[in-house]
């Protein structure tokens, strides 16, 4: 096999990855997005709950895992899994841990632990402004993301994706 | 009915129990825990240590968020009492606490934690229950000082009425009487026995008057105004009372604001008076000399 055949070889398998990194790239971006959509919908799901019901976390986090969909749900299905543990783990721990495996943006997540610090732990009024507070906050992480979207998509493929073309005429 | 004492050792951080939890006697009382100091026992009435391990502030908020489910909001109403229920088991809870203006309250920075064992003890209260049997039941309150077994007799009490026909219904605000979980009881009340649960011993009396229709109305630790107003609500209707109270005889009952009134309104027919020498108990039923 000649020498110009292998690097044209080369370089298409270069502008696979890079298209192939781009892709991976923008599916990551697009979960998180719809993540951040879900987690908001799951908190006002939790907020409602918590002022009607009035009543114990372990139920709580059954009622709204029954209600919340897609990454939401998993979170709160192994949350209410673990409550068991409650009694040799803090409960902000076990809320920290659900959330670990989950497709967030740091930012979201750091304000999504922090529920876990005060859920339980005062009186309901406090609970519910500081839920209203923090969902806000996490409202306005995931409008933000979902208005730059378009843009960092673009960004997100193009890139690697570039750069791998770049690479591409460089071997050839 | 449960073992009560495995029960209560359950709520002990893991590092607490593993070491000891076995050897813990079966008359465990109570199990105290204070920061800095080793977990103890209360048994046949001295504090023993049951682990090596010295309790610390994370190990009670860890023991406060297994009791509550962590959720303090649901027993904050308990908590402003310095308790809270726990299937069965009353845990009081010292700290400090923030009383807000609307009288909410939380408690921060929890020091100690005393978890009281019940009991179930049959055939206790013999010959009191014989000379019921004689002369009828008329209303009673039982009265000892805190610890010495007002709640296991009041329980005892109550079963046997029950047994004996007689329709009791019983305003457990704390469930001790009854220990339910989930709606059945783990103490047995006897067959003719309603219970109504977490509400204030005043409210609750009051809706069993109007609601179940009670021979006898049965209900543990008087001890604010609320509580004596109720019962002298209850007592011209026609229901026989039996209710329990922090006392040593008669002459430090008829000391207290509370209780001085209830005995002016002669609401009371007979006192139980329980002894306590070391671990043996004794029961003493006398008329109340008005």
């Amino acid at each position: 096999m000649s020498n110009s055949i292998l690097k044209l070889l080369g370089a298409l398998m270069l502008l696979a990855a890079g298209v192939y990194a781009g892709t991976v790239n923008l599916k990551r971006e697009k979960r998180e997005l719809e993540s951040m959509r879900d987690f908001c919908a799951a908190l006002e799901i939790l907020r409602g709950e918590l002022a009607t019901r009035s009543c114990g976390l372990p139920e709580l986090m059954g009622a709204v895992r029954l209600k919340s969909h897609g990454d939401a749900e998993t979170f709160f299905a192994a949350l209410s899994a673990s409550m068991y543990l409650l009694g040799e783990e803090e409960f902000s721990t076990i809320w920290t841990r659900a959330a670990k495996e989950l497709p967030l943006p740091v930012a979201f997540r750091v304000i999504w632990d922090g529920i876990g610090l005060s859920l339980g732990r005062f009186d309901l009024g406090m609970q519910l402004s500081a839920l209203e507070h923090t969902a806000e906050e996490l409202r306005s992480i995931a409008e933000k993301a979902e208005r730059s979207y378009p843009d960092r998509s673009r960004i997100s493929f193009a890139l690697p994706a570039a750069a791998a073309a770049l690479l591409a005429i460089l071997l050839i | 009915m449960r073992d009560f004492t495995e029960h209560a050792l359950s709520l002990l951080p893991w590092r607490l129990r593993a070491e000891n939890s076995g050897a813990i006697s079966s008359r465990a009382e109570e199990l105290r825990l204070r920061i800095g100091r080793r977990p103890t026992a209360l048994i046949d009435g001295e504090e023993r240590a049951i682990s090596s391990a010295s309790v610390t502030a994370e190990d009670l908020h860890l023991l406060l968020e297994k009791a509550t489910g962590a959720s303090l909001h649901t027993v904050s109403f308990a908590l402003r009492e310095g308790y809270l229920s726990y299937r069965g088991l009353r845990i009081g809870v010292c700290g400090q606490a923030v009383i807000r203006e609307d009288g909410a309250a939380a408690l921060q920075n929890v020091s100690s934690v005393a978890i009281r064992i019940p009991h179930e003890l049959r055939g206790i209260c013999s010959e009191a229950m014989h000379e019921y049997g004689l002369k009828g039941f008329h209303s009673t309150l039982l009265i000892s000082p805190p610890g010495w077994g007002k709640t296991t007799a009041l329980r005892e009490i109550i079963r046997r009425l029950s047994e004996a026909g007689r329709r009791v219904c019983v305003a457990d605000e704390r469930n001790e009487l009854s220990a339910s979980v989930g709606g059945a009881a783990q103490f047995d009340l006897g067959p003719c026995t309603d219970v109504l649960i977490g509400i204030p011993r005043s409210e609750a009396s009051l809706i069993l008057l109007r609601g179940m229709n009670p021979e006898i109305l049965a209900m543990d630790e008087i001890t604010k105004e609320e509580d004596a107003e109720a019962l002298l609500q209850c007592c011209g209707c026609g229901v026989e009372l039996l209710a329990s109270a922090h006392a040593e005889d008669l002459s430090s009952l008829s000391r207290r604001p509370v209780y001085r009134k209830l005995l002016e309104e002669k609401l009371f027919t007979y006192l139980l008076l329980i002894r306590r020498a070391g671990t043996e108990r004794s029961y003493t039923l006398c008329r109340i000399p008005y």
